[in-house]
């Protein structure tokens, strides 16, 4: 089954079928990959967006949850994402402002837009 | 004014004594003593060495923080300049002791450090990134070449000049990217390089694609009722004593066990050799690191067929990859000699 | 097909009554400018002009992208088709070219994004942008609250209406030097050079979502299969950047312009190799879509019978895997490559470079690694707002002092680590 793991409240508002993170990045990307361990298959690639990870405090991916063998190249491209996190040392940026905030969760939208619709998961715009 | 060097020695090059002076104690000496002559000639008074640190290499070993605190203290109101420990060739703890140092001095004085060794010495794996260390040959016949290399790029750093690539300066490559502005663009570069991968000329890339080591899964065991399954770990295990003396760190061989008859090991009769990480847990119950205890259940449970009679056990604690993979192929014959069908390979 | 670029070589700027170019000089009327692009409705009433010089002790920021003016004086088509003019093809004719001048556009978007640009001291030397004479145009939407999708395009279409403008009004001048520029049909390219290998240029374009941008002929490349271009189309514009987040390997439309790998794969066409064309790809953010355009890249490679591809990445993170795709796709058609990329290899330089990597990819040029921190000395002069470069990506809380001197990676700055190679940055590992 289809579905978007996300720390971005605004996003897990717009689909069928989420999962929401109250956490950091990392935390998304950590919970992905103990999916893929199960046997979910990864969709969207973790790393999508163009910033370091200090400055992408949200991530979602998308992936189709199955249980069954792991999937080499799902767990290949996830253990990839979060080595190149954890390499970072700055996971959030320290007190960041509201409107800072607000533009990251919408580019992080934005960023997943396309694939959501592609994938028939958004209900709404966000 | 000439800039002020420490150097860093063990026993054996301070004239002290050999296997059985390792653990020799921290010690500080005013000026040069044993290689530091040929250094002090290397530096043609542009560097004076003020002072010699003389360290065991076992001492060392068995008492990193102690030891690294102490010398760190001792080297303070020399106010150094630069820090040279070596070269230690091919040895093994020599060389971990001389990469260690580097990486304390580099972070608490923030000053060049440098050392020599031979490219399989634990010590470059281990502190490459923190430290210039020049290549040498895997013997001391090699101090002639090593020393002036040394003494060289420890007078470049302490300029404060640019540092060649390692090809240039004849250090062992770090592995840290360094920016630099060539005199093309890097689209020319890039077509440059096209072109001679065409013709099949020679070229040098930019960026090594970092390449793994990738072990192909074997198929999975389809009678596991019947199958014969082996234990072999890095963690150190061994009966309690360590009678083989595998080293804590570097390891330079490993052990086979017997288990006949053991249904579970215990502080009495196992522990770990390991000096790398918290060895309480695994001394309390080896089973932590070795589950002879589970195989044993599982035994029973008919689950597998049996837990193969030996185990195999090495310290990975700085030990080389060359040195792993031959440790490994030995074991792999003799597991294949006594029909064993599985293995499980424990780490810490 | 042939095309001829008349290049005026702008050397400075002034504000004057009437737009043209003289003696070296490009003279802008301002009013005229400003009321042109404030014909935008989008776009709001604090729009404002500004000349930036190089040499100058001046600070551009944010900057959105970068274009050098043109004009086509001769053939079909006009400049950047699709979105400022209609959709025929271009490459062919005259191009009038103001070499040396260049447009930005400046101004917030969204809080994190966009890149710097001094005109002096240590920071220029990483931009191409410094050593340009440029008209800065700083803009705002006209409702705060706006769809940020259409104050991109606004931002977009505001850029390449004052390049288009610009060159226009020095139509009618003489150019300083001509270029022709040939490019055969592909019957003809085929058999021409016999002897010669057949190579193409793999060219990859970011194309994740707003701001990541990019455009052919005005369709959203993110909805493409790769598909063919030959090296003339681009000069006219018919690629147009619309991403600009981590400014330092963002191809801008001015590097598309001015392709440096076409124009030294042109320069070495007929003496290494027999340079067939470009394949243009994309970048996409699902799996799918990368493992399709990167077949389909390679797959058109190989139907054209080339021997070799030059690779450019744009972006980093994911489209690393669609570099590493492309590059063991086409070397198992027996494809050989070289690959330009840029590099995070963390402040210390001591993080893996990419995130993904194959043993195929053994020819690998880098433009540096854009972690890598510089501090930018306080500029008399700021266009734009400063307080961004704490936001901006690549920078940090702190980053900007009270002295003004701003401290950060290599990455705010536009264009430091261009992948199509517009610099002359690399590195090594020590």
């Amino acid at each position: 089954m289809l579905k978007l793991i996300t720390n971005n409240m605004n996003l897990y508002n717009t689909v069928r079928n989420g999962e929401f993170i109250d956490g950091s990045s990392l935390s998304v990307l950590i919970r992905v990959r103990s999916l893929v361990h199960l046997g979910s298959k990864i969709l969207t690639h973790p790393l999508c967006g163009n910033l370091r990870p200090n400055h992408q405090p949200f991530r979602s991916v998308i992936i189709d949850e199955k249980s069954g063998p792991a999937d080499l190249e799902s767990l290949s491209l996830i253990e990839d994402a979060v080595r190149v996190y954890q390499s970072c040392k700055l996971i959030m940026p320290e007190e960041i402002d509201e409107a800072t905030l607000k533009d990251y969760a919408y580019i992080d939208s934005e960023l997943m837009k396309e694939s959501l619709i592609q994938f028939s998961l958004l209900t709404h715009n966000p | 004014m000439s800039f002020k060097v420490i150097h860093y020695i063990n026993q054996f090059y301070a004239g002290i004594g050999g296997e059985e002076k390792a653990d020799y104690q921290p010690e500080i000496r005013e000026g040069v003593v044993g290689p530091g002559m040929a250094l002090k000639g290397a530096f043609k008074g542009e560097a004076e060495i003020v002072a010699t640190v003389i360290c065991g290499d076992s001492y060392f070993a068995s008492n990193m923080d102690e030891a690294t605190a102490k010398i760190l203290d001792m080297m303070k109101k020399y106010q150094p300049d630069a820090f040279i420990a070596g070269p230690a060739f091919n040895a093994g703890r020599y060389g971990t002791a001389c990469g260690a140092m580097c990486a304390a001095v580099a972070k608490e004085f923030n000053i060049p450090v440098i050392s020599g060794m031979y490219p399989e010495n634990p010590g470059v794996e281990m502190y490459k990134k923190s430290a210039w260390i020049i290549e040498t040959p895997d013997n001391a016949v090699g101090m002639r070449k090593a020393v002036p290399a040394m003494a060289k790029l420890a007078l470049k750093l302490l300029k404060g000049e640019a540092i060649g690539k390692p090809s240039e300066e004849g250090y062992i490559e770090r592995g840290v990217r360094k920016n630099i502005f060539y005199d093309k663009l890097a689209a020319e570069r890039c077509v440059d390089m096209f072109v001679a991968k065409l013709k099949g000329e020679p070229f040098e890339t930019e960026y090594k694609m970092p390449v793994f080591d990738r072990v192909p899964p074997q198929p999975a065991v389809k009678d596991m009722a019947h199958a014969t399954i082996a234990l072999v770990t890095s963690g150190g295990i061994c009966p309690k004593g360590n009678p083989d003396h595998i080293e804590a760190s570097s390891a330079s061989k490993f052990g086979e066990y017997d288990l006949t008859g053991v249904m579970n090991l215990t502080s009495e009769t196992h522990c770990t050799a390991h000096g790398g990480y918290d060895a309480t847990y695994a001394d309390q119950d080896a089973d932590r690191v070795l589950p002879v205890d589970v195989l044993r259940d599982l035994e029973r449970e008919g689950v597998i067929g049996k837990l193969h009679n030996k185990f195999y056990a090495t310290v990975g604690n700085g030990t080389s990859v060359a040195n792993a993979k031959k440790f490994g192929a030995e074991i792999v014959n003799r597991l294949v000699r006594d029909g064993v069908t599985a293995v499980i390979l424990t780490s810490t | 097909m042939k095309l001829e670029l008349h290049r005026l070589n702008v050397k400075s700027l002034k504000f004057a009554e009437k737009t043209g170019f003289a003696d070296g000089v490009l003279s802008v009327n301002k009013a005229e400018l400003l009321s042109l692009i404030a014909e935008d409705p989008l776009l709001g009433k604090n729009l404002d002009v500004d000349l930036a010089m190089p040499g100058e002790s001046v600070r551009i920021m944010p900057v959105k992208d970068v274009i050098e003016p043109r004009w086509k004086i001769e053939g079909k088509g006009q400049i950047f088709p699709g979105l400022l003019s209609d959709v025929e093809t271009v490459g062919e004719g005259k191009t009038l070219v103001l070499s040396g001048a260049a447009v930005l556009t400046a101004g917030k978007l969204v809080r994190f994004q966009e890149g710097i640009i001094d005109m002096s001291g240590p920071g220029a030397d990483y931009t191409p942008y410094s050593k340009t004479c440029n008209v800065v145009l700083v803009l705002e939407p006209s409702d705060p609250n706006m769809d940020k999708h259409d104050y991109e395009k606004a931002c977009r279409m505001a850029g390449l209406k004052a390049a288009a403008y610009l060159a226009k009004s020095c139509a009618d001048v003489k150019a300083d030097s001509v270029e022709v520029y040939e490019q055969a049909n592909i019957r003809e390219g085929m058999n021409n050079l016999p002897g010669l290998p057949k190579v193409g240029y793999l060219y990859m374009l970011q194309t994740q979502g707003l701001l990541h941008d990019t455009y052919l002929y005005g369709v959203d490349v993110k909805k493409i299969l790769p598909t063919f271009l030959s090296p003339l189309e681009v000069m006219d514009g018919a690629i147009v950047s619309g991403n600009c987040v981590s400014a330092c390997d963002k191809n801008s439309t001015y590097s598309h312009q001015n392709n440096p790998v076409i124009a030294d794969m042109l320069k070495r066409h007929g003496k290494d190799f027999n340079f067939i064309g470009c394949i243009v790809t994309n970048e996409n953010v699902t799996l799918a879509d990368k493992r399709r355009s990167s077949t389909y890249a390679t797959k058109l490679a190989a139907m054209l019978g080339l021997d070799g591809l030059v690779i450019t990445e744009e972006g980093f993170g994911n489209p690393d895997a669609d570099l590493i795709m492309n590059c063991w796709k086409a070397e198992r058609l027996g494809i050989k490559t070289a690959l330009l990329t840029d590099e995070y290899a963390g402040q210390d330089g001591a993080s893996q470079s990419l995130a993904d990597s194959c043993p195929e990819g053994d020819a690998c040029v880098t433009a540096g690694n854009a972690n890598e921190v510089i501090k930018l000395p306080a500029m008399k002069k700021v266009i734009g707002y400063a307080q961004e470069a704490d936001v901006i990506a690549g920078g940090w809380n702190g980053s900007l002092a009270d002295d003004g001197s701003i401290t950060v990676e290599l990455q705010a700055i536009t264009g430091s680590t261009s992948e199509l190679g517009y610099t002359k940055l690399g590195a090594y590992t020590l």
